[in-house]
């Protein structure tokens, strides 16, 4: 049952499009394929019913981001104690991320660095708006968060990425 | 979004997935197999038909336990409901009290002395497990609740 080929097929077909999802979502790589095991499994239990949905990559990325958000607000803090907390923080650590991990990477390496070393409260609704199209009001929604802070958490996410993008190039 | 933002968006849009590690599906499928180990179909046989013994057991007091509380209510004692009850609680106790009796014959012999160990070690888990909750895992603004 375990071993059935077409589920194995499925995990291939996605994970990349999971681990994607999960490693900007969290910013770190190791978390991010704990997260997609946990989708995999998620979906190998409803797997009878979504595998000849056409909606199964949608229903697949909605169930990592419930997953990686239950993640960062259980394993790392509460969502607006952690975003209280390192509002002050976040320029310098977003700064400093991409130019210690790869000081001579371009393009999309630098963006992709820059992006994971936002803070949590930075990153996640901008992952959440550029990449999954969800607007404001929704992410205010799903992060029980107001939406003017999703809003400027947004805006400063931003501005940390110009910056970072400016300095490297 | 003014220009900057639109720039940073497609900049965003256009980057390429990331390559999911090599580890990730013999992973999951590990944990499948693992989890269908200790599945109830995978269980020993012998296990497999104590459990069902348990369950039918723990189900046939229900109507057993329905039919006494039915019959001690005045206005129903004579009801349909109430016969139906009385009538299923007879026929279900005496294969009931004959399963429970030679089970417990069967078990007492090497159960009863482990009785207590157990009671003791399932009060120290329990203890445990509220001091691990109150410690770390239990978000921290909520820990004065």
């Amino acid at each position: 049952m375990a071993a059935d080929p077409d589920f194995e097929e499925f995990i291939r077909d996605y994970q990349d499009m999971v681990y994607t999802l999960a490693a900007r979502l969290l910013g770190d790589r190791a978390e991010a394929q704990d997260m997609a095991q946990e989708a995999f499994l998620k979906a190998y239990e409803r797997f009878d019913s979504i595998k000849d949905s056409p909606s199964k990559g949608g229903w697949l990325k909605t169930v990592t981001t419930n997953l990686c958000l239950n993640h960062l607000s259980r394993h790392r803090a509460r969502w607006r104690l952690f975003s209280e907390v390192a509002e002050d923080e976040a320029g310098i650590d977003a700064l400093a991320g991409p130019e210690k991990a790869s000081p001579d990477s371009q393009g999309h390496a630098d963006l992709e660095l820059a992006l994971a070393a936002l803070p949590d409260h930075q990153r996640v609704p901008l992952v959440l708006f550029h990449f999954e199209d969800l607007s404001y009001e929704e992410i205010a929604s799903q992060l029980g968060a107001p939406l003017s802070k999703v809003k400027s958490d947004i805006f400063r996410g931003r501005g940390v990425l110009r910056k970072s993008l400016e300095a490297a190039s | 979004m003014n220009d900057w933002d639109k720039e940073l968006h497609s900049k965003l849009r256009r980057l390429p997935s990331l390559k999911a590690p090599a580890a990730l599906l013999p992973a999951v499928m590990e944990r499948l197999e693992a989890r269908t180990r200790w599945a109830w179909w995978a269980w020993p046989a012998p296990a497999r038909a104590f459990s069902l013994l348990t369950l039918a057991a723990g189900a046939g007091e229900l109507p057993v336990a329905g039919g006494r509380l039915w019959a001690r209510l005045p206005a129903a004692s004579s009801s349909v409901v109430s016969r139906a009850f009385s009538a299923l609680a007879s026929a279900h106790n005496g294969v009931s009290t004959a399963l429970a009796r030679s089970l417990w014959e069967v078990l007492a012999a090497f159960a009863q002395p482990l009785l207590v160990p157990v009671l003791l070690m399932y009060l120290l888990c329990a203890a445990g497990a509220i001091i691990v909750w109150q410690l770390s895992l239990r978000p921290r603004h909520l820990r004065h609740i």
